[in-house]
């Protein structure tokens, strides 16, 4: 490259540079115009949803409630559900008493003999859930909520959390974990009374750690069975490995069943008698459910010897499994787990 | 006759129960004005137990301190601690709530703190430790025992919380840590495994950055994570375990260095949205998970020959396990009783690498490289519900429900096979084409 043809480069270099920097300032204005719009739209939208809310009329607002119902309105304020009333901006089926029970007039009007429009404890399962999520549905954590085992079956919102008598302030949760959850799931209870468990009883664990109440995406394990609303970990993995990272690999030689039928299939995590938290109480018990001397099953079509020279499984020393195959969650220097 | 009469009679008392079930949950909270006191612009509620603990265990120690493990000693019970702002427009804040259990001394403690200042940010923090003794007797003589101690701390900052246009971010960390007797069978016959000693630490550090926005009635969140693990273990050989178990092995002397850190990137979206009678819902993750791994092991013994021979083996390498995940829900109520389902989800998770074997074993050396593509799963499956209430309170029942996917579950390409001491002295690949499992 000579000096002139350098040069041009060069000239031609900032001039793509200069473009490119037109480029993007109208790029930039563009979006700010944008956003600018979408901004003017949201308050157009709000205000002309407060002005219909406004004119339907029926709202009588959250000081004429307080006449009536001053216990509840006197601690109000340490109630989340008080932001709306703070917010100041909000239409009035969004704000305060009236944003979850509905218009009040009549209700107040009537001096409390005709009933107010929403009536948690009166109204059917899909009411509540409509109502709640009227705003609450904005949170990725509740995408699933219609169609979880909880809705599917009749348990919604109210059933679990407490608006005005929550003894937990976080979530408003009726009672605090897991004792709320026993009140149904009676077996679980029993499950975390087992020897070995993980300490959900002791406050250390909780249900949400590893299952979310809303529903779950369908899991990337066991052929997709549907989790028992088993909160995934990065959205596709198991949740066990939130605190069982060193188990997740990915490893040179994985046991692919931790892959593809998920951890559950030698472990209850719940509770169990086996300190491992596995579902037999010796391991060679599990193990063999799969390795079973069946000829061709396994990863390497050479199942479990049962009664070999070297591999004894009437021998005690050799029902222990895991004494040998240490890695047994996925290795990166032994096919068979030994290190 | 009276049977006859007791199964409807019976049958109409449990259904009036059922319907005499409130869909709302029972609290022991009362309403009325809690304790507490106005400071200022602020309410401030707050109570404190102190306590000590005493124990006097009968029988196994090691069975109590792995089943319940609550020891002597003075401990903060429990705290509760809530300031509000008194109209919701305090300066800096408008909600601070802290939990506290079993600080101190307690083997399980948590704590749980909260700062929010409406439409502006909310802060979460929860942290947990939790002491684990697992004298695992069940298991080769108590060989594998531990005492560790984990500690978990997650810290959620959402900004302008209830906008149309949320940022969020994370940061996570997980220890743990403390003392571990294990096993490892260096020998691959029929020895006793040599018993190890390993000062255990593991450690996750999390972080996590992403947003929701809201526009035209559809709600898009976006989440990008980026997870790094590592595990320092340096296992020696231990003369005797934790029980009094001496070390059965042929294994004279070992000395290892098994470092292994990975890293996880994940990318998250999901979108929803609701009109009169549909509803959309989808996501999408990917997570491309990648470790990369260094075993360093010298022993003496444990192999048949000279007790004295030294072996040592080497093995590093780097695995991948990209994951790509999606579900695509659509909901149709064209009435209130009749719902009609369709979901379709899709992942495909597959895993990859190279690796390098090197062992010396009395003046041989054997060595061994493979690129693997070991474990591919990909499963798309597809299923349609329809649904009909047939009574209000009753929910609602699943009429048809079908179901069908295709799964591509365990495919091993290519196999790596670990020379063993004595005979191999190269490496053999398998490619055993399988399906089914």
């Amino acid at each position: 490259m000579n000096q002139g043809t350098g040069l041009r480069f060069f000239v031609m270099a900032e001039k793509k540079v200069r473009q490119w920097g037109t480029h993007w300032r109208t790029v930039a204005r563009v979006v700010l115009l944008a956003i600018g719009v979408l901004a003017a739209f949201d308050v157009i939208k709000s205000v002309a949803i407060a002005q219909t809310a406004k004119d339907a009329g029926g709202f009588v607002g959250t000081a004429t409630c307080k006449g009536c119902h001053p216990t509840i309105s006197a601690t109000f304020f340490r109630n989340p559900h008080y932001k709306s009333v703070a917010a100041g901006n909000l239409p009035p089926d969004h704000t305060g008493c009236e944003g979850c029970h509905g218009p009040g007039q009549e209700h107040a009007e009537s001096k409390g003999k005709t009933p107010i429009a929403r009536v948690f404890p009166k109204m059917q399962a899909n009411q509540v859930l409509d109502a709640c999520l009227n705003c609450h549905a904005k949170d990725l954590s509740k995408a699933n909520i219609q169609h979880s085992q909880h809705t599917e079956a009749g348990v919604v919102c109210t059933n679990c959390h407490s608006v005005h008598n929550s003894p937990v302030k976080k979530f408003l949760l009726a009672s605090k974990q897991p004792d709320l959850c026993y009140t149904c799931h009676g077996d679980v209870r029993a499950q975390f009374s087992m020897p070995f468990k993980h300490r959900v009883n002791e406050g250390t664990v909780l249900c949400t750690d590893c299952h979310n109440a809303h529903g779950t995406y369908a899991a990337t394990w066991r052929m997709g069975a549907r989790p028992r609303m088993v909160d995934q970990r990065l959205g596709n993995e198991e949740p066990c490995l939130k605190c069982h990272v060193d188990k997740r690999g990915p490893f040179v030689f994985e046991h692919a069943s931790v892959r593809v039928d998920g951890c559950e299939t030698c472990h209850i995590p719940h509770g169990s008698a086996n300190a491992k938290l596995l579902k037999r109480p010796v391991a060679f018990m599990v193990c063999l459910e799969c390795h079973n001397g069946a000829g061709n099953f396994g990863r390497s079509n050479d199942s479990v010897i049962l009664q070999g020279s070297n591999h004894n499984l009437l021998d005690p020393r050799y029902q222990r499994c895991t004494s040998c195959h240490v890695r047994i969650h996925g290795s990166n220097s032994s096919d068979h787990f030994f290190r | 006759m009276r049977l006859k009469l007791l199964k409807p009679v019976l049958f109409l008392g449990a259904y009036c129960l059922g319907m005499a079930q409130e869909t709302i949950a029972p609290t022991p909270g009362s309403v009325g004005p809690g304790p507490g006191q106005d400071l200022g612009q602020y309410n401030v509620a707050q109570s404190w137990e102190l306590g000590y603990r005493w124990n006097t265990v009968g029988g196994s120690r090691d069975a109590y301190r792995s089943m319940v493990n609550y020891g002597n000693g003075i401990r903060l019970l429990g705290s509760s601690l809530t300031v509000h702002s008194l109209d919701g427009h305090g300066r800096w804040f408008d909600e601070i709530v802290l939990n506290t259990q079993g600080l101190g001394n307690d083997p399980y403690q948590s704590a749980t703190f909260r700062v929010q200042k409406n439409r502006l940010y909310d802060y979460n923090l929860l942290w947990r430790l939790n002491e684990y003794y697992n004298p695992n007797l069940a298991i080769s003589g108590g060989d594998h025992f531990r005492n560790t101690q984990r500690r978990w701390q997650d810290h959620e900052l959402t900004l302008f919380p209830q906008s149309r246009f949320r940022f969020r971010a994370g940061y996570g960390r997980t220890v743990e840590d403390g003392p571990a007797f294990t096993t490892e069978q260096v020998a691959e016959g029929n020895n006793a495994p040599p018993l190890l000693f390993a000062d255990i630490r593991r450690e996750l550090n999390s972080y996590s950055l992403g947003g929701d926005a809201e526009v035209l009635g559809i709600k898009l969140t976006v989440q990008r994570r980026w997870d790094a693990f590592k595990e320092d273990a340096n296992p020696v050989l231990a003369a005797s375990g934790p029980f009094g178990n001496t070390n059965a092995s042929t294994v004279a002397t070992f000395n290892g260095a098994q470092p292994y850190h990975g890293t996880t990137p994940t990318w998250l979206a999901n979108v929803f949205t609701e009109r009169s009678i549909v509803r959309v819902n989808g996501r999408a993750t990917y997570s491309g998970g990648r470790t990369s791994s260094i075993l360093d092991e010298r022993f003496t013994g444990g192999l048949p020959g000279p007790a004295n021979r030294l072996n040592q083996v080497i093995v590093f390498g780097n695995a991948r396990r990209p994951a790509l995940t999606g579900d695509l829900r659509v909901s149709i109520f064209p009435t209130k009783k009749l719902t009609i389902m369709e979901s379709t989800s899709y992942s495909d998770i597959r895993i990859d690498g190279d690796e390098t074997f090197l062992q010396v074993s009395g003046g041989n050396t054997q060595v061994a490289r493979a690129n693997f593509q070991f474990l591919g799963m990909r499963r798309f499956t597809s299923a349609l519900d329809l649904r009909y209430a047939f009574l209000p309170k009753l929910s609602a029942l699943r009429v048809i429900s079908i179901r069908s996917g295709r799964f591509a579950p365990w495919r091993p390409l290519a196999r790596f096979r670990v020379p063993s001491a004595e005979r191999c002295s190269a490496i053999r690949i398998i490619s055993t084409p399988r399906s089914g499992v």
